[in-house]
């Protein structure tokens, strides 16, 4: 058991990110879904959602967090995207 | 209580049409670690849980190693004949319960590791206070780990004068395995962590996803003991995962 500190403070959020956003926003309003119904059906917490179509993840107290539902939401709605690693990017 | 040595809690009501979940608990931690745990009783058995040796209700010595304790559950159950069981360890109990799997290839349907990842090394602050005794080495944990304000927190730990947690936290130290061997289970993995859990080293939870396919859930303003801090939340999610 380490002793680490979570650091949610950093910005997150770039235009590439933006952009896969959208494309999830655009799926998602295509299957007429709405984010609260994603949210349960995939069990995960509607800021997430929200964080992921936004192409903001400083909602995401870490990495792998973001990348582990940025991947399950991709699945849900089928979508070929790559995570775009916004963390070790800047 | 199946026998005089080892306390079985809730294995008294077991409905084999029924889902089980055993559970198993963390460093110096028991059976009352499930207190608050509320399945849906329809569905499942009230969560099943073994006091390791030397914790809780149980007789016999702690052990430094995850091994022994996988061991030691695989006897406590061989009398029972469990069907539709999933394992759910948190923390230290996560390590033991996938050594349950891969060392002895015990059938579970599900293995869920609740504030828990491989591996779990321990800081040295917090084995100098486990050295001191199992009152400062839980404070330290409790200090660290609860993000809610918790009243009675301390009364989960172990009251026992032996060096319990020193050798559960060893215990954690110790364990080695492979991850790919982990890949290789045909167990379905999850992995449930607080999002403000600072005792669980996140670059493991990312080394341990790079390789082994497991969904991950995150509790919201949660820290290590979830089974505390949002008992309805986990209960929830656990059924929603088994």
């Amino acid at each position: 058991m380490q002793v680490s500190e979570i650091n949610t403070q950093i910005s997150l959020k770039s235009a590439h990110t933006c952009k896969i956003g959208k494309v999830f926003k655009e799926r998602r309003q295509l299957l007429s879904l709405s984010e609260s119904e994603v949210a349960s059906e995939i069990f995960i917490n509607i800021n997430y959602i929200k964080g992921i179509e936004h192409g903001d993840y400083s909602i995401f107290p870490a990495r792998i967090f973001a990348l582990q539902y940025f991947n399950k939401y991709k699945n849900f709605l089928n979508l070929k995207l790559d995570f775009f690693d916004i963390y070790n990017s800047q | 209580m199946k026998n005089s040595e080892t306390y079985f809690h809730n294995f008294e009501s077991i409905d084999e049409s029924k889902k089980s979940i055993l559970f198993i608990a963390g460093a110096g931690m028991d059976h009352r670690l499930v207190r608050a745990i509320q399945l849906p009783d329809s569905k499942y058995n009230k969560p099943l849980i073994i006091d390791l040796p030397g914790h809780g209700k149980s007789n016999g010595y702690s052990s430094n190693s995850i091994e022994s304790y996988s061991q030691f559950l695989m006897n406590a159950l061989e009398g029972y004949d469990l069907k539709d069981l999933s394992l759910c360890g948190h923390s230290m109990g996560g390590l033991v319960a996938l050594d349950m799997a891969l060392t002895h290839n015990f059938e579970t349907k599900e293995l869920i590791l609740v504030n828990s990842i491989y591996p779990t090394r321990v800081a040295d602050a917090l084995l100098a206070k486990a050295k001191a005794g199992n009152g400062d080495a839980a404070n330290f944990i409790i200090k660290y780990g609860l993000h809610r304000r918790l009243l009675g927190m301390r009364n989960a730990f172990s009251e026992a004068n032996e060096l319990v947690m020193l050798d559960d936290l060893e215990a954690c130290n110790n364990y080695e395995l492979d991850l790919n061997d982990i890949k290789n289970l045909a167990i379905p993995i999850s992995i449930i962590l607080g999002n403000k859990d600072r005792l669980v080293d996140l670059k493991a939870v990312e080394n341990f996803t790079d390789v082994v396919p497991s969904q991950t859930y995150i509790m919201d303003e949660v820290g290590h003991f979830s089974f505390f801090e949002d008992p309805d939340e986990l209960s929830r999610l656990i059924s929603r995962i088994v």
